[in-house]
């Protein structure tokens, strides 16, 4: 399947496909990281969960080319993520983090320009970036807020402009890191749904790493969940039926009911 | 409605503080050529900057090799120094980081410390008063080096730079504690010499020594210039800086090495000038509203020109016949202007947190 699509004269990109990764620290694999298998096609978004220490970050800095894998392939675009220069690397995959950048004087503008850096020559040309910030402003609803500075936005209005700012690195690949974090339940709704709608209208894949369990199962296409025994995906779904977030969340305060894809207490 | 058409206030208010600081360089550079302990009118300082033969030779010599390199040492310095607060402030993400906060201030130091006060080499010497003194500059710049080159060793192996910082800090007290024994046990003499370098000064850059100090200044600030957009991912923190493609580390390479070059050489022939590159970086930031390097840069550039001539100036009031050490005038101005620009803002940490 993966040749038809790479011998075809669609230029579709290929997104990111890992192969038997190996994620971990110094040698050591964590568990359930030591042979993960995931490919992030285009047009699909992809949560990402598992309980907290269970190795998300970890998971999601090795697919982003920041940390090296243990053992295995990954593949970005059809290539060895290593074989891709920093810069073109980062024309094809771009990431938000959970941290905030120290940055609160920035102005929103400036702030989403910075994504632009990838995509700069040595003069700082760059005919494209300008509609790159205004399609990424009107995508995330900016556009009022360009000349304010980050430590005057709301926390959801903060969240916006570090999605926006990944947006304007126009790339195929999208990782996120808890993008959700710090945010009340509307402005969460408003941030999963922008993110659904990047990767349906878009056409970009998008992997979400998120605590929003019941979040995920309503929008993303597709599931993976760190359990012990390994890295499992499916789509949503199939994930829901499957028992295994039964398994992965266990609790004697909440369980998780199948049937509304809801946690209730106990 | 586009997004270039979107700051025009913005982008007013950048025009103005650049006119603004501007003005200030030509009119201070004047004033510093014009004023001084020795009267002199200003047709023949004139006449003396263009060559004229006519007026008598003291004022020539006084106005051509005493006042003019001393206001273009002036320049040069406090631009070097303010663009070095500038750099270090974003690479520590620290809104009271300065140039000497690797600990160049220190090992500069250190080197003349051991010049000067090393038991023997006090006969080397002839006096720090008389001529350009270069053994001072090359223990100075040694010195500087030295410290510089553990900070860079140390960098490529620490990545938070509030631990880099902490390194920074023992090192200063450390290399602090080696100078203060060899105060102690110096002879009066030799301990004079060494304060008076202590205290900076403009006076001992001539034309022989700007000839190389311009040009150092001059590749490091274009170096610095063209690195502007990197210096603002790197402002962003090391994950972002690198998913966006910036090679980090020779980044931060860059932005350490351009520190000990502009702020070691600056140091070298004017001795450890403070609060230029503390003040000036946040003067500027208020003023133009901006953030980011492209246009901070040079601009900090102007108002450590500016600020450096101003306090060049009050230095040797005219009216008082002897000149105040700089380094002392530049606290003086500069520690009042930092807590005013501070007390303006009240949330100087908002230049480095998201939350207000």
């Amino acid at each position: 399947m993966k040749h038809t699509i790479e011998n075809g004269t669609s230029k579709a990109p290929l997104g990111l496909q890992a192969k038997a990764l190996g994620v971990g620290y110094s040698g050591k694999v964590l568990p359930g990281l030591g042979v993960v298998n995931l490919s992030l096609a285009s047009g699909q978004l992809t949560a990402l969960v598992g309980p907290n220490g269970s190795g998300k970050s970890t998971l999601l800095r090795t697919l982003s080319g920041l940390m090296k894998p243990l053992h295995g392939s990954l593949l970005l675009d059809g290539q060895p993520v290593q074989r891709w220069g920093p810069r073109v690397r980062a024309r094809k995959l771009a990431v938000v983090w959970t941290a905030i950048p120290p940055v609160g004087e920035m102005r929103v503008l400036d702030l989403l320009r910075l994504g632009r850096f990838p995509h700069r020559g040595w003069a700082g040309d760059d005919p494209k970036g300008d509609v790159q910030v205004e399609r990424a402003a009107d995508d995330l609803g900016l556009r009022a807020l360009l000349m304010r500075p980050i430590y005057r936005l709301s926390d959801g209005e903060r969240q916006r402009v570090l999605i926006g700012r990944a947006l304007v690195q126009d790339t195929p690949v999208l990782l996120l890191d808890e993008p959700t974090h710090y945010l009340d339940v509307v402005q969460r709704a408003e941030v999963f749904q922008l993110l659904a709608h990047q990767a349906s209208g878009r056409n970009r894949s998008l992997l979400v790493a998120t605590h929003e369990v019941e979040w995920a199962l309503q929008v993303a296409d597709y599931l993976a969940v760190i359990a012990p025994e390994g890295l499992v995906v499916g789509p949503a779904e199939q994930i829901r039926h499957s028992g295994i977030l039964e398994r992965v969340y266990r609790s004697d305060k909440l369980h998780f009911d199948a049937e509304t894809g809801r946690f209730l207490a106990r | 409605m586009t997004i270039r058409q979107l700051p025009e206030t913005a982008q007013q208010r950048l025009w103005l503080a650049t006119t603004l600081l501007f003005v200030a360089l030509l009119g201070l550079f004047a004033a510093d050529l014009l004023l001084g302990t020795v009267q002199i009118p200003a047709r023949v300082v004139w006449a003396a900057l263009l060559g004229g033969q006519e007026m008598e030779a003291k004022y020539r010599i006084l106005v051509l090799e005493s006042r003019l390199p001393r206001a273009i040492t002036a320049v040069l310095g406090g631009s070097a120094l303010a663009a070095c607060g500038l750099l270090m402030q974003t690479f520590f993400r620290n809104p009271v980081a300065g140039p000497y906060i690797l600990g160049i201030s220190s090992g500069a130091s250190l080197g003349v410390a051991l010049l000067l006060l090393g038991q023997g080499s006090v006969g080397l010497l002839a006096s720090w008063d008389s001529g350009s003194a270069p053994g001072v500059v090359v223990a100075s710049s040694a010195g500087a080096a030295l410290t510089m080159g553990i900070m860079l060793l140390l960098a490529t192996r620490v990545r938070d730079p509030a631990t880099l910082l902490v390194f920074g800090l023992m090192m200063g007290s450390f290399t602090g504690a080696l100078v203060s024994l060899l105060q102690y046990q110096a002879d009066a003499a030799s301990l004079r010499d060494f304060v008076y370098w202590t205290f900076g000064s403009l006076d001992h850059t001539h034309w022989a020594e700007l000839g190389l100090l311009a040009p150092i200044l001059g590749v490091c600030f274009g170096v610095g210039w063209l690195f502007s957009g990197r210096f603002d991912l790197l402002a962003l923190g090391d994950d972002y800086a690198r998913s966006m493609g910036l090679a980090v580390n020779l980044t931060r390479a860059i932005a350490i090495l351009l520190t000990a070059l502009m702020a070691g050489a600056v140091t070298a022939y004017c001795g450890p000038i403070s609060f230029i590159g503390v003040a000036v970086p946040h003067a500027v930031r208020a003023l133009s509203g901006r953030t980011s390097h492209l246009v901070l840069w040079p601009l900090c550039a102007l108002g450590g020109a500016v600020l450096l001539l101003g306090c060049d100036l009050i230095s040797r009031m005219p009216g008082m016949d002897t000149t105040l050490p700089i380094n002392a005038v530049t606290a003086l101005v500069g520690a009042p202007a930092v807590a005013a620009i501070v007390w303006r803002m009240r949330r100087i940490s908002t230049f480095f947190q998201s939350g207000a």
